[in-house]
């Protein structure tokens, strides 16, 4: 089978890939093995909330620039600014037309949401049912909060939100309390009720009476001054319908948070994406996976450069996939996007070069909540600028690196694991779309020449 | 001054391990009351940190005559006493290709005069019995070894003491003793949970502490010198093999593979130590590359199977003149300190392993019980512990699966007690199979204050997701069971953690590593864990990143 653009992967970083490639006419495929790192995802895109160095970051634009400097081998670095605010605007608009309106900071700010387990953590976009607390978190204007319990559900504990948020001395004076709520499709399951999942629920929730009920509780237990704290619960192929009825039947400020995996907030992201490459006609070949490629010397190059010629997956095992330019987008070491043995890193479908080759025992610190997060995380595939990997330090013109596959930046400490995963998805399209113009051109002199 | 709590009992015995709770139990059992001390939790020291194995003592057979004695007959009595405990797996001694054949005869007739039996088998034979053991053997000898669980061990223990008016302290720990003249009468200690502090006044003191012993002889300006000696182990994720498999050669690195529950354990390396390093053990890359290498040799299929986490203890060998950890013997070292130092009311009890406790004890509470002048006989041999006594027609009940795991762990008086209801029963570690009933239980009823005791007593997290998801639910628990604040339970949760990283570092690559990423994306990425240390602190503007 012949594509123009292939991807690798479908997490956030392959799908926006794949969605961007769609767009400017390409014929694409995405190879997805299984589930993403949105399965367990706040469902946020987090753009940039510290610097490398573990500076808080409120404006992420007004910094970018000093960022860049200080930090150039940065992926956003590479990228650049304007392709990067491009790139998670196009992101917020595509998802926001799709039914999941992705909201922000009217000036550019990040904001800060209330996480499950009661602390706060700062993020760029958020969905709606997500309660955006200002950076200055003392200019927050909520007056009560009251946290849901759903009885026996044993994957959000809303006790546990509300002690700890009573200790953020800016709440000082809100008044913060937990109360319980049933949920009345629990007992007619065959199921023990206790051992639900959040996606569970969901599908209990897809019915309009069990949406009723749930909302004439709510509405005894909490008034419209107050923020009302729910794990997300909702979802499943629903988008954010649920969540809008429930809001239309209450009139209730809802803040949504994840819970235990999986993460609904997530999930409605990575649903819609699919739905969306789909629709534009993309090829998803779900559930297979790229077991090796043929790389060869890159013909179209003078330099000593290298190109990927087809690749192998799984279940196609004889039937090679070809295309002009793949993204590779394979995910971490959790998706096996990067595989660490006992004396060295590995990347296991291309054995791509990796940015480092210290010993396992630089991969960690010795606290697992260290304050200077793990090493492993910033461990990755070396790229060159335009994010072209390197066999035995020779560069794959027409391979691209993006997500969290790349080396040299955290996702977690620096809170930009989405923004990386979206600008180096969309940046990608742009250097294959150079590529592609490259060829076309050449094309064109040679046949001009005839 | 803030009034300081006093108790007062017969006998103070510090150190919660198999030891220390073993002498808890006997003097029970003979009406001795006592109190026990730990710093930590029960089993949280040497006992804890080994393989858990049920010598038949056929390992010491050739080089220890005594040890090996003391092993089978405690092995006889603890499958009698502690059924709960134990899997009689049998073990084989196998002999590979590069080991010396003639080793068996020497090794077979040394079991027979120290009362152990063997059978030798064919190498086919051991490859029937034992699918997994490396097929390149030239020959095996099986013995009566098994698997002991030392966590399950102690807590019945504690459990049967308790039942006979003996008291439990955990977190606990001597601060120094209170003398008169050349007798020592009691000990102030500190509650290391709530700084409270209090003293214990009681007319014996028996120091239980393993090689943490030292420096209680310090407190009592006596020297004993100990010779701490690291053992290294790695745990795998499946269940291996179903016997346990040993070298036929004399004791060496990484030459024992035992199965534990649903996992499997290799060990150990032997490693002399600085006696100041016994609380921060350090597992060394080296020594897990030795285990995974020698580890091979007895069941190559390790290569391959995941590691989940290491571990390591230290062998609390009295040092009774030099030598290297592996050749001193493990003998028993009963102190009576007024005879040796002329210092009454104090007895140290060292030495040992796990498979001696029993008979440790038996020694010690003999010399105590003859001070205090208390003629009852030893009777820990012969009654079984609480979770041992099985009625025989609950064997054909047909049982849900956390009943049957849980009757393992706890005994089928205990698993009767639990909470019956739809939420009692509901799983909350699918991996060991542990229940909100039982999770209550052990709240409630086994000193379980923190997630990682709950481990010890219930194997919650011990499986194959090492915790990642059961722990968050089960950390609630102890809101709804141990009055713990959403606050604490929170800290509880990250506690978990970093005690479960402990192990997982020297092992940071494979899956473990994939296990932590993931660990680390949703407790810290999604959940935003490392904040909870935080709490309180107000923002600085001097914190922000800005032009």
């Amino acid at each position: 089978m012949k594509f123009d653009s292939i991807i690798i992967g479908g997490g956030i970083a392959g799908y926006t890939a794949g969605l961007r490639s769609l767009e400017a006419g390409l014929k694409t495929a995405i190879i997805s093995n299984g589930q993403s790192a949105l399965h367990f995802s706040s469902g946020s895109i987090d753009l940039l909330s510290h610097t490398p160095t573990g500076k808080a970051i409120r404006n992420p634009a007004a910094i970018f620039d000093k960022f860049t400097n200080e930090f150039p081998l940065h992926p956003y670095s590479k990228v650049g600014k304007q392709t990067v605010f491009e790139s998670l605007n196009w992101y917020k608009n595509i998802l926001t037309t799709a039914g999941i309106p992705l909201l922000q900071q009217e000036d550019g700010d990040n904001h800060l949401r209330i996480t499950p387990l009661g602390t706060l953590k700062s993020t760029w976009l958020s969905q709606p049912y997500i309660h955006q607390l200002p950076m200055r978190l003392n200019e927050h204007t909520i007056k009560r909060i009251v946290v849901v319990q759903i009885d026996d559900f044993r994957d959000f504990n809303a006790k546990m939100v509300t002690d700890n948020l009573v200790q953020i001395p800016e709440f000082e004076g809100v008044e913060i309390t937990h109360t319980s709520v049933a949920i009345d499709g629990f007992s007619g399951l065959k199921r023990n009720a206790c051992e639900l999942r959040s996606i569970d629920i969901a599908r209990i929730l897809t019915n309009e009476s069990e949406i009723k009920a749930l909302a004439t509780k709510l509405k005894t237990i909490a008034t419209q001054d107050d923020l009302v704290v729910i794990p997300a619960i909702t979802g499943n192929g629903k988008g954010l319908s649920v969540l809008n009825k429930l809001h239309a039947l209450t009139q209730l400020t809802f803040h949504e948070v994840p819970t235990m995996p999986p993460s609904m907030l997530g999930i409605r992201l990575e649903e819609t994406m699919i739905d969306l490459f789909i629709k534009a006609g993309g090829m998803l070949l779900k559930g297979d996976q790229v077991t090796h490629g043929d790389i060869a010397k890159d013909n179209n190059s003078s330099n000593d450069e290298l190109s990927l010629k087809r690749i192998y997956t799984r279940n196609l095992e004889s039937m090679p996939l070809t295309a002009d330019n793949y993204i590779f987008a394979s995910g971490s070491f959790f998706n096996k996007g990067l595989i660490a043995q006992h004396d060295k890193l590995q990347e296991p479908v291309f054995n791509l070069d990796m940015n480092s080759n210290q010993a396992r025992s630089t991969w960690y610190n010795p606290q697992f909540f260290a304050p200077n997060s793990q090493p492993f995380l910033s461990l990755g595939i070396k790229t060159n600028h335009n994010f072209n990997p390197m066999l035995a330090g020779k560069v794959i013109t027409n391979l691209f690196c993006a997500g969290s596959n790349l080396g040299g930046y955290d996702p977690i400490a620096e809170g930009c694991g989405s923004g990386v995963a979206i600008s180096t998805g969309y940046h990608a399209v742009n250097h294959l779309l150079q590529n592609t113009k490259h060829n076309q051109s050449q094309h064109l002199t040679s046949d001009s020449l005839v | 001054m803030a009034k300081v709590t006093r108790f007062n009992t017969e006998v103070l015995i510090i150190g919660g391990g198999a030891t220390g709770t073993s002498i808890m139990r006997d003097c029970a059992l003979r009406g001795i009351t006592c109190i026990l001390l730990d710093k930590g939790d029960i089993a949280s020291g040497t006992t804890g940190r080994n393989h858990g194995l049920l010598h038949s003592g056929a390992r010491y057979a050739v080089t220890d005559g005594e040890s090996a004695r003391e092993c089978i007959q405690e092995n006889k009595i603890l499958k009698h006493i502690a059924s709960h405990c134990i899997e009689d797996t049998s073990g084989l001694f196998i002999t590979l290709p590069e080991d010396d054949l003639d080793f068996q005869s020497t090794f077979i007739d040394a079991c027979a005069s120290a009362g152990i039996d063997t059978q030798r088998l064919t190498a086919q034979q051991a490859l029937d019995l034992e699918p997994n053991v490396n097929p390149s053997l030239i020959g095996a000898v099986k013995v009566p070894d098994g698997t002991l669980d030392p966590f399950r061990l102690c807590a019945s223990n504690v459990l049967d003491a308790k039942s006979h008016g003996a008291q439990l302290l955990t977190y606990s720990m001597v601060q120094s003793f209170i003398r008169i003249g050349d007798r020592i009468i009691g000990a102030k200690c500190i509650n290391t949970r709530t700084n409270e502090q209090f003293e214990v006044y009681a007319q014996e003191v028996i120091n239980a502490a393993g090689i943490w012993g030292k420096n209680i002889c310090h407190y009592a300006d006596l020297n004993v010198q100990m010779l701490p000696a690291k053992g290294s182990l790695l745990v795998f994720e499946h269940r291996i093999n179903d016997l346990v498999i040993n070298r036929c050669r004399k004791p060496a690195d990484a030459d024992i593979l035992v199965p534990g529950d649903s996992i499997s354990l290799i060990g150990t390396t032997s490693e002399e130590i600085d006696y100041k390093d016994i609380d921060s053990l350090k597992i060394s890359e080296k020594e897990v590359n030795i285990l995974i290498e020698e580890g091979g040799k007895l069941a190559p299929i390790l290569a391959q199977t995941r590691i989940l986490r290491a571990y390591a203890g230290v062998r609390p060998l009295v040092d009774i003149g030099g030598g290297d950890g592996r050749n001193i013997s493990r003998g028993i070292v009963l102190l009576d300190h007024e005879q040796r130092d002329g210092l009454a009311g104090f007895s140290s009890i060292l030495g040992g392993k796990l498979m001696t406790s029993r008979l440790m004890a038996e020694m010690t509470t003999d010399l105590i019980a003859n001070k205090l002048g208390n003629a009852t006989q030893c009777s820990t041999h012969l009654k079984p512990l609480p979770g041992s006594i099985t009625s025989n027609k609950s064997k054909t009940k047909k049982t849900v699966f956390t009943t049957k795991a849980a009757t393992h762990r706890h005994g089928e008086t205990a698993v009767a007690t639990f909470d019956q209801s739809t939420k009692g029963k509901s799983i909350v570690c699918e991996c060991e199979m542990v229940s909100v009933g039982e999770i209550e239980y052990a709240i409630k009823q086994l000193d379980v204050t923190n997630l990682v005791d709950l481990r010890r007593r219930t194997r919650l997290g011990m499986g194959s997701c090492q915790g990642e998801l059961c722990t968050y639910r089960a950390s609630s628990l102890f809101c709804d069971f141990g009055n713990c604040s959403g606050y604490e339970s929170s800290k509880l949760l990250m506690q978990f953690f970093e005690e479960r990283w402990k192990g997982i570092k020297p092992v940071l690559f494979g899956d473990a590593l994939r296990e932590a990423e993931f660990t680390y994306w949703l407790y810290e990425g999604l959940f935003g864990a490392s904040a909870i240390n935080q709490l309180g602190e107000k923002q600085q503007d001097k914190d922000y990143y800005e032009i």
